[in-house]
């Protein structure tokens, strides 16, 4: 936990939970598919994350894109132990929704404001339910 | 969210847990996008993937349990199962697939039949199983990012897009209502008016994939699009949801719910105002192809998505009575519906005697090699240079198939690549 001076959020759980930990953050949609090595847990799409891990991290990126199969494979993420702690997004895709549920991965997104602005990878994150509180690294 | 006393049924676990995990699951879905109730869906296009469930609620023993205790779908129900089973030998070879995960989809193929779901085993159900003859609006449930731009954009048919739930709403016969089921979410925000002839089916693989980029999530209104062919609005729906996650996209005289520009932004304008020229098409494929002139291509994907017979038939012309360079993979993509009619119209021969494989997987999906679980695991492996007329193919080579240099053209392009092991 860090000392600086929390900056709290408020938005729509779309799977209810609590956690916390370290964000990685992507300004962009993400595909699980061919942007993420699901053996792993890593970044691989291309950028100033490519090669960081998302695993038991708080993972805030823009939307999700791309393959319907993303629903599978965060489940995948799951079974090799390397899925993140939290979702954070700026819009909830159903596809992401859906492995949030089935991985079992507390989720939050409508934000009233853009996490992508707040949340900073390294910034130490704890989503309970609608509630995101964001100690800046 | 307003249940009906036949969704509270299904709930409570009346008629089985898997059934009742499944309402649970849609339950949940609805409850993050504030439905307000459920509906009836009409249709279903859904993966299995059994392998893949994890140890909660849903699980595989749920799974199981349901198929031996009689659980059927509900309504219509096709599935996309790899298509091993129905592939040629030489197909089932080329994809590598490991006996452990070919026993998986066996398994699955037994499971589909016992819930009453037939496999047509392709990226492109639209092509062998046509459901356009729904009324206009009828709510389905579809996986596959392109078949969902197709059945919204194409047929007017309404999905969100579906992951595990397309399956589990088939077994309940409902799904939430939110998302692209509704009236008010339907209508265009951007409109993009294209300035350049669409010559070619690359071209408008490349305008889709554009489109996406720039409109993520919402919904594209594109003008200027004469006489495309099912080929064409193939590559045009399915790139868009590559680009970016389009679900649904206004061609204005060809979606049927926007048959004028007013009918598309709902008597609304537009938010933005977008032209598309030639240049806008050279500078996607810059962005996705690093391939030049002159070099080296190791191996060529065509049929993403999946090819329809038409496609074949020009390949199979392209190729008669000529060899691909040795050491050049050429792989052809189509669903096994229509590769069987390319082998009794002989078409399959002309391509297996060239060098070339028709096959039903891909890179995106194949568990084998090249796919993403064999090539995200061994970073040592490599397809080499990769070409294809499919922006959606090429964007997702890098991870599925750990290319090298890619190459975007068009199908003369790349199967003039095939017989040359060279680009151009």
């Amino acid at each position: 936990m860090q000392s600086g001076k929390p900056i709290m959020l408020k938005g729509k759980a779309c799977v209810v939970g609590t956690a916390e930990g370290e964000a990685v953050v992507i300004h962009d949609r993400v595909s699980l598919l061919g942007e993420i090595n699901l053996e792993k847990g890593l970044i691989i799409k291309p950028g100033s994350e490519y090669g960081k891990s998302i695993a038991g991290k708080v993972f805030v990126y823009y939307s999700g894109k791309g393959s319907s199969g993303d629903t599978f494979r965060y489940w995948r993420l799951q079974a090799n132990g390397v899925q993140p702690a939290a979702i954070i997004n700026v819009k909830a895709d159903p596809i992401h929704v859906q492995g949030a549920i089935v991985a079992n991965i507390p989720m939050v997104a409508n934000l009233d404001r853009n996490p992508l602005e707040v949340i900073k990878t390294g910034d130490y994150v704890k989503v309970e339910g609608g509630k995101v509180t964001v100690w800046p690294k | 969210m307003y249940l009906t006393k036949e969704d509270e049924r299904m709930l409570s676990g009346e008629y089985g847990g898997l059934v009742q995990e499944a309402m649970r699951f849609l339950v949940k879905l609805g409850d993050a996008y504030d439905a307000e109730r459920m509906i009836d869906i009409k249709y279903s296009y859904a993966y299995l993937f059994s392998r893949e469930w994890g140890k909660g609620a849903l699980n595989v023993e749920l799974l199981e349990e349901a198929a031996k205790s009689g659980v059927k779908v509900k309504v219509p129900t096709i599935n996309w199962n790899y298509g091993l089973e129905v592939i040629s030998p030489k197909a089932q070879k080329e994809a590598k697939v490991p006996p452990d995960l070919f026993e998986s989809v066996k398994k699955d193929a037994e499971l589909c039949r016992r819930f009453g779901i037939i496999a047509v085993d392709t990226c492109a159900p639209f092509l062998v199983d046509p459901m356009e003859r729904f009324p206009l609006g009828t709510h389905i449930s579809s996986i596959e990012s392109g078949a969902i731009a197709y059945y919204n954009t194409v047929w007017g048919l309404r999905t969100n897009r579906e992951g595990l739930s397309a399956f589990l709403s088939a077994i309940t016969g409902r799904y939430p209502e939110f998302g692209y089921h509704l009236d008010e979410n339907r209508k265009g925000k951007y409109l993009f008016n294209v300035e350049v002839e669409l010559k070619d089916q690359l071209d408008y693989s490349l305008l889709g994939f554009y489109i996406g980029k720039i409109v993520g999530d919402e919904v594209p209104v594109i003008m200027g699009i004469r006489n495309p062919g099912i080929e064409d609005l193939k590559a045009i729906t399915c790139s868009m949801a590559v680009g970016g996650s389009v679900t649904l996209a206004h061609i204005v005289g060809i979606t049927p719910e926007a048959r004028t520009l007013d009918m598309a932004f709902h008597n609304d304008k537009p938010e933005d105002k977008i032209s598309v020229t030639s240049k806008e098409l050279e500078s996607t494929r810059e962005e996705l192809a690093d391939g030049k002139e002159g070099e080296e291509v190791n191996f060529i994907e065509l049929g993403c998505p999946h090819c329809t017979i038409h496609e074949i038939v020009k390949i199979a012309k392209l190729l008669e009575g000529k060899k691909i360079k040795e050491g050049v993979t050429l792989h052809i993509q189509t669903a096994p519906a229509i590769a069987y009619l390319a082998k009794i119209n002989g078409y399959a021969d002309i391509i297996e005697n060239a060098g070339g494989t028709l096959m039903s997987i891909c890179p995106v999906l194949n568990p084998g090699i090249p796919g993403p679980r064999y090539c995200h695991s061994h970073p040592e492996y490599s397809v080499g240079n990769i070409a294809s007329n499919s922006t959606k193919a090429i964007f997702y080579a890098p991870s599925n198939a750990n290319c090298k240099k890619r190459f975007l053209g068009t199908t003369e392009q790349c199967i003039k690549a095939a017989i040359t092991g060279k680009w151009g």
